[in-house]
């Protein structure tokens, strides 16, 4: 079920619009976005095989699990926990609160914020407490009534005729100037859609393969593109800063002169529910079992109905959302988000290298001590049951 | 036990959470075209007049109705709240699809409408936008005969559903917007004006970043269009042997390229491709290359005439200095190069003009 897999790849390089990734590149573009944003595809492409294929090493395991088999329990719980705590639990919040001001300023504006958020969060908390092939499941779900939604829009953004390539060439020129790290920083987080492996590998079963691996670099470079050119193309070389929802007037630039509705935006917004809630409802949900992981060891990836204490941790995280949109504002949440962006390069740098570190200690003890590589690998099946 | 108590605290919450500021369909006046002009007053510059539009029950040419309403503020923004007060409904800006600017207002500056514009998240950026003759107050009290919805002859005359015009160049308020900040590239207005029974599009108006530099005839309109947008459906004429003949164009392709000279030479060349809708002489194959080469003068000539008469004017609407960077990858000193020549470019055009037939007679 390696297709599960490439969902995520797909939604994490999108959802980087909500996540202000334009806006720092943008902010960039005449100080070295553009050969950032190169060194970015070359350091993710790298990361996102070599951790993909440490990940096949460990059939049916998750991060936690792999954790455990090599380093001792305390050190592994204090990662694992501080990892949900502070990158997956805000990114979900991120993207929560930046949505949600989003539809509300575009769809709803006469209507008060923490309504739309209840609404938002409430739906996001209530998946992310099901169990992972239950979230497995609604996530195939979502990404198959939005396909068709996002290659409509992606028609529309590059085919567009007001799109101007002059423009778009112009900026591409100043590749010459040296990469500003933000926007490396920045870059990297559409590929991250890999990491989604620490949870959703435990769903793989023995003996698995990733089958087109090569789609991941190839389709995270092309969003970056997308998400970095496109808005240049539209508003221009100067103007195109002046924004701050870039992304939804770049859609309100575009009309569709025979379809139902005259503004694109509103097909980008719709789009942009899916794959905002999906991207919440994972987060979240890899937060509540890494937390329930350091708590008693839970790793059963099926669990009908949905046991109370995610509920009560889904419930937890949800007014997390709430106390967090209540206290900061719009711009405030950028600037966390920034945080946030560079915080997840080093955490993904440190996850790759341990994991490399985890497949040497495997090959090692393999090649050392027979008799105890067959013990661990029975260790290891038992765990993947 | 439990699960009523929720369901009670969950509905008292929907209750009181439900108290937001939504207003019904029949409680908002939709605003369908927005007019700023410039009154040159000291005090109250600013000069607002809304369109809005009045349900109807029957739908039919010239019944649509609207109502006018206007007011002079020290700034649009002050204007449109004022307004408020004459109305008895919500005004909705949802559904404004055109802008107009008075012709006074764009010999003075954009500056503040445009600001405006761009800080409303009810305006669409894909709203057309146009400068009204004399004044756009003017425009919007006029009443097209055959207007079937209120403000619909303005969306048919600038989008495509309507009217395919060479003269009209439409222009978007995202394109007004990329335009009036942009290196290398100058904004333009269409212009409007009634004649009496409906609205006329055909001139062109340049702008510097600020205000009016240029205003272009209807011939050079539908040159422009045709040399800058590649507009197909346009047409060349010139007089041959005595008579007029004149060119539909059914396609065309444009080519750019600009040399790294100290004082660049832009080399627009275009290829044309039509059909002759008028000519009162019999056009033989043998005469066939003879008007071909015609034509291509004319276009030559003409389009030369333009390009120097825009450059004069110290606009770019063509975005030649863009696609000067673009092309060379240029950085800040290569756009104050552009800058500093930009009034000494040269200009070379060179078109390729073929006739794919007659029509049904030779």
């Amino acid at each position: 079920m390696i297709r599960y897999f490439y969902y995520h790849v797909f939604y994490v390089g999108m959802i980087n619009i909500m996540m202000f990734v334009p806006t720092l590149l943008i902010r960039d573009r005449f100080h070295g976005a553009v050969s950032g944003m190169l060194v970015a595809i070359a350091i993710s492409s790298v990361m996102s095989l070599v951790t993909m294929a440490c990940f096949e090493r460990f059939p049916g395991l998750g991060y936690p699990e792999i954790s455990d088999l090599y380093l001792p329990r305390w050190l592994t719980k204090v990662n694992i926990l501080s990892a949900a705590l502070f990158v997956w639990l805000p990114s979900g919040i991120i993207v929560l609160y930046s949505y949600a001001e989003t539809a509300r300023m575009f769809f709803y504006p006469d209507m008060p914020p923490l309504v739309n958020l209840i609404l938002l969060a409430g739906a996001a908390a209530w998946a992310s407490c099901q169990s992972t092939r239950t979230v497995q499941f609604i996530q195939e779900i979502a990404m198959v009534l939005i396909t068709p939604l996002i290659i409509l829009f992606l028609l529309k953004a590059i085919t567009n005729e007001n799109m101007n390539w002059d423009a778009i060439r112009y900026v591409a020129g100043y590749v010459r100037i040296a990469p500003s790290f933000i926007t490396i920083a920045a870059s990297t987080f559409l590929f991250s859609g890999y990491m989604s492996l620490v949870l959703f590998n435990r769903m793989h079963e023995e003996g698995f393969k990733f089958k087109f691996r090569w789609v991941v670099p190839l389709f995270s470079s092309l969003f970056l593109a997308v998400t970095f050119f496109v808005p240049i193309g539209f508003h221009g070389t100067v103007g195109v800063q002046e924004y701050v929802y870039l992304w939804s007037m770049t859609a309100d630039s575009m009309a569709l002169d025979y379809g139902f509705i005259n503004r694109v935006l509103y097909v980008f917004l719709l789009m942009f529910t899916g794959i905002s809630l999906l991207y919440v409802m994972n987060t979240w949900h890899t937060t509540i079992h890494f937390i329930r992981y350091t708590l008693n060891g839970y790793k059963s990836v099926e669990e009908t109905p949905a046991s109370r204490i995610n509920i009560w941790f889904s419930v937890g995280i949800g007014a997390a959302a709430f106390v967090y949109m209540y206290f900061i504002s719009t711009e405030e949440n950028q600037r966390v988000s920034e945080v946030w962006i560079i915080t997840r390069f080093f955490v993904e740098i440190l996850t790759v290298f341990m994991m490399l570190y985890f497949v040497w200690r495997q090959k090692k003890s393999k090649s050392k001590n027979k008799p105890r590589a067959e013990a661990q690998s029975a260790a290891i099946g038992k765990a993947a049951e | 036990m439990k699960k009523i108590a929720a369901s009670i605290l969950i509905l008292g919450f929907l209750a009181s959470s439900s108290g937001c500021g939504f207003k019904d369909l029949d409680k908002r006046f939709f605003v369908v075209a927005m007019g700023v002009d410039w009154t040159g007053d000291k005090e109250k510059p600013y000069e607002v007049t809304l369109r809005l539009a009045i349900p109807a029950s029957k739908i039919g040419e010239g019944l649509a109705e609207s109502q006018v309403e206007h007011l002079a503020a020290p700034s649009i923004a002050e204007a449109v709240r004022n307004l408020k007060s004459h109305v008895d409904k919500e005004l909705d800006f949802g559904q404004c699809r055109i802008f107009l600017f008075g012709k006074t207002l764009i010999k003075h500056s954009m500056e503040e409408p445009l600001n405006w514009l761009s800080r409303r998240r009810d305006i669409q950026l894909i709203s057309y936008a146009a400068v009204a003759q004399p004044t756009a107050m003017a425009i919007l009290k006029a009443n097209p005969a055959t207007e079937r919805i209120a403000g619909n002859a303005f969306f048919l005359t600038f989008g495509k559903e309507g009217t395919v015009s060479p003269y009209t160049v439409t222009e978007y308020l995202f394109d007004i917007f990329r335009r009036f900040s942009e290196k290398g590239m100058d904004p333009y207005f269409p212009t409007i004006r009634f004649d009496g029974d409906s609205y006329v599009v055909e001139n062109l108006v340049l702008l510097n970043k600020t205000k009016e530099q240029l205003l272009l005839n209807r011939a050079e309109t539908i040159l422009y269009n045709l040399s800058a947008n590649s507009f197909s459906r346009s047409g060349i004429a010139i007089n041959y042997e005595g008579k007029r003949l004149v060119l539909y164009i059914s396609r065309v392709s444009r080519d750019v390229s600009i040399t790294r000279d100290r004082v660049p030479t832009v080399k627009l060349r275009f290829k044309i491709t039509g059909i002759v809708e008028q000519s009162a002489v019999v056009l033989l194959n043998s005469k066939i290359p003879e008007v071909q080469g015609l034509l291509e003068q004319e276009m030559n000539r003409t389009t030369k005439k333009l390009l120097i008469k825009i450059r004069n004017a110290g606009v770019d609407p063509y975005g030649f200095g863009l696609h000067y960077l673009a092309k060379y990858f240029g950085n800040e000193q290569d756009w104050k190069h552009w800058q500093e020549v930009y009034p000494q470019v040269k200009f070379e055009v060179s078109s390729r003009v073929i006739i794919e037939s007659t029509g049904l007679v030779r």
